[in-house]
């Protein structure tokens, strides 16, 4: 049984325009990949990819405008899609948690950090009182915060973004969950404090065996910290598979053209990247949503591009996938 | 605590120089209008050299900032001259009239906020549903009416009409004795005096005008209290107490302490607005309060009173105002620091 097991996953928004007519922006069109326990998979992508929506999803955090027309989300073997509210609120900080990108704005600003900690175990009725309070102060100085009694007593307002990130680590790993998704953990934080920031992350989630999803923008936070990666595009997962396989042997051309972009290689060869812009979710062509962006597209490719198999645990949507890897 | 100390003081100090210049800005004020007061304190017989024994009495023949700088003289010294229309002390005046004020806008703004604050959560919880929209209706409504429309309205229908309501004459029977004065407020102190029918008649007597009074103060609090909600319940940390898993009822309660502190400011100067807003409907109901006598000081061009009414506005606005603060530090960390 997969930890966390997304299959053909869609999600539209209805909006109603000003001329009165309902537009249906399609966000999601067909995501699959899964985690497992003792994996940290990156999902990587440009901005408006869905990378956040298919945490939220993930989490059953969508309502209205948000549809689901069509796909699964499977954690630990229950149905995401088909469970109640009550039911996920006992899920959702419990078994999968989440680590969101403003950790400073969403700490309760009227609450102590301590007192946030152990009203997060005693919401779930995993500790109360003080031994809470002592798994608290633990859990500080697991995700390295010095002086962890003192930090108990912090309003979050005193904290630095850096610290307010840990303390958010510490929020979602309190219950012991046996999923991690961390969405851009590091947005805003100095490039010293991400890599000590991703570093606590990672050491936690290998040393208690959990399945972790990190979403990123950032190619090297997927190369440093992840197994396995999934590359979307306009809601789509383009390729996927272990990461050395990937940035190694990247058969889809965005995947291709996001490494091409990576500041290091800028650095040595220049500019690559053709320019465009992703596909208008309200108007999405049939076939592959890439063709407009991409150096290789032929006729085939109004045609919707199949998940080609290069192995068997790499695979990416393009039909000339074979040929480039 | 010593913060809070240090906190009064600068309050206090800040206060001295915006008092002096709304001060200074009144007396200069009704002295630039053309009301004489002289013409009509002497009455129709005077004769010219009476007329000027006046002036000069009053000190209204000096130049503008002889007057001011001896009117603040005799004010650190608590004096704040006499009152023409009653020829009575103004310090007097006020500490007699101002609590039937106080009474009268305690409630309003107390029954605003016991039903203002409630609403406006509730439609909050759906915004654009039903009960929003009808919420927004009402409190439009609210907005828009005059208050002294509403009070010749509500004594048109209640007192003239149906005979429900005592006759719109004051703060208390004249067939009821009224109790001694010790708190000002009529109704209380006919309690403490165990005079119940002074206390019915008292309690009636207030219940057209804080009725309506309560109908103004209402409707802002239910606009502001559900736009305050609406951004709390759209902001990083209920989103992020949801993607904890958080009970609806955790949530709400979160929801409801970070909407306490900017609701209790917006009802803080709510209050002080309608201690000025009072005199229309003191007015129209023959209340006898400080707006009543205020209203009444700027009509007849009673220097000395509407200076004084003006200063203890403003007083009251710097205590309403430090007091919000004070309570704000106690609710919210950020503001400590």
């Amino acid at each position: 049984m997969r930890l966390l097991d997304v299959q053909d996953l869609h999600v539209e928004f209805a909006a109603r325009g000003l001329d009165n007519r309902v537009r249906v922006a399609r966000a999601l069109n067909g995501v699959s990949f899964t985690v497992d326990a003792g994996e940290i998979v990156g999902l990587v992508g440009e901005t408006g990819a869905g990378k956040s929506l298919t945490a939220l999803a993930a989490m059953g955090l969508l309502r209205a405008p948000a549809r689901i027309p069509q796909g699964g989300i499977r954690f630990e073997g229950g149905d995401i899609l088909a469970m109640s509210d009550r039911q996920l609120e006992k899920i959702r900080g419990r078994r999968m948690a989440m680590v969101v990108q403003s950790p400073l704005t969403s700490l309760d600003p009227l609450k102590r950090v301590g007192d946030q900690l152990v009203r997060m175990q005693r919401v779930h009725g995993t500790a109360s009182g003080a031994a809470a309070r002592e798994r608290a102060e633990a859990m500080l100085a697991a995700v390295r915060i010095p002086d962890p009694k003192r930090r108990m007593q912090a309003w979050p307002h005193e904290l630095s973004g850096g610290m307010a990130q840990r303390v958010l680590i510490a929020m979602a790993l309190i219950n012991e969950p046996a999923l991690v998704i961390a969405d851009e953990p590091t947005t805003g934080l100095d490039v010293t404090v991400q890599a000590q920031v991703l570093d606590t992350l990672r050491d936690l989630v290998l040393a208690r065996n959990l399945g972790a999803l990190v979403i990123t923008h950032d190619l090297g936070v997927v190369a440093h910290y992840c197994q396995r990666v999934a590359v979307m595009f306009a809601g789509r997962i383009v390729e996927d598979g272990p990461v050395a396989e990937v940035f190694a042997r990247p058969a889809h051309p965005y995947t291709q053209a996001l490494i091409a972009s990576t500041p290091g290689r800028i650095a040595r060869i220049g500019y690559t990247v053709t320019g465009g812009t992703p596909p208008d979710l309200y108007a999405l062509p049939d076939g592959c949503l890439y063709r407009d962006r991409c150096p290789r597209a032929t006729t085939a490719c109004l045609a919707p591009p199949p998940r080609v198999a290069l192995d068997d645990s790499h695979g990416a949507a393009c039909h000339y996938a074979e040929r480039a890897a | 605590m010593p913060t809070i100390g240090r906190f009064l003081l600068r309050r206090l100090l800040v206060a001295v120089p915006v008092l002096l210049g709304i001060l200074f800005l009144t007396f200069m004020l009704v002295r630039i209008g053309d009301q004489d007061p002289v013409a009509m304190l002497a009455g129709p017989m005077a004769d010219a050299p009476m007329l000027a024994r006046i002036r000069a009495e009053l000190m209204l023949d000096q130049p503008l900032l002889t007057q001011f700088w001896a009117y603040l003289g005799r004010l650190v010294q608590g004096d704040l001259g006499m009152s023409w229309q009653g020829n009575a002390k103004v310090t007097h005046e006020i500490a007699t009239l101002l609590p039937a004020t106080l009474e009268l806008v305690t409630l309003a703004v107390g029954i605003g906020a016991l039903v203002g604050v409630p609403l406006g959560l509730h439609a909050a919880e759906r915004p654009n549903g039903w009960f929003d929209q009808a919420s927004r209706f009402g409190s439009l409504f609210g907005f828009s009416l005059p208050t002294y429309w509403l009070g010749l309205m509500a004594i048109f229908i209640f007192f003239y009409l149906l005979g429900w309501a005592p006759a719109p004459m004051g703060r208390v029977s004249m067939m009821v004795t009224p109790p001694p004065v010790v708190t000002g407020s009529v109704l209380i102190d006919s309690i403490l005096a165990g005079n119940v029918e002074a206390a019915w008649s008292a309690a009636s007597q207030l219940v057209l005008p804080v009725g309506c009074f309560a109908i103004v103060a209402t409707a802002p609090i239910v606009k502001h209290t559900r736009a305050i909600a609406i951004e709390v319940m759209g902001s990083d940390y209920i989103r992020y107490a949801r993607a904890c898993g958080f009970p609806r009822r955790v949530i709400r309660r979160i929801a409801l302490r970070a909407a306490l502190v900017p609701v209790i400011t917006f009802v803080g100067s709510e209050f002080t607005s309608l201690l000025a807003a009072a005199s229309l409907i003191e007015f129209v109901f023959s209340w006898g309060g400080l707006g009543h006598w205020g209203l009444n000081a700027i009509l007849l061009g009673d220097f000395a009173a509407v200076q004084g009414y003006v200063l203890t506005l403003a007083i009251a606005s710097v205590i309403i105002f430090a007091l919000v603060d004070l309570t704000v530090m106690l609710l919210e960390p950020r503001a400590r620091s």
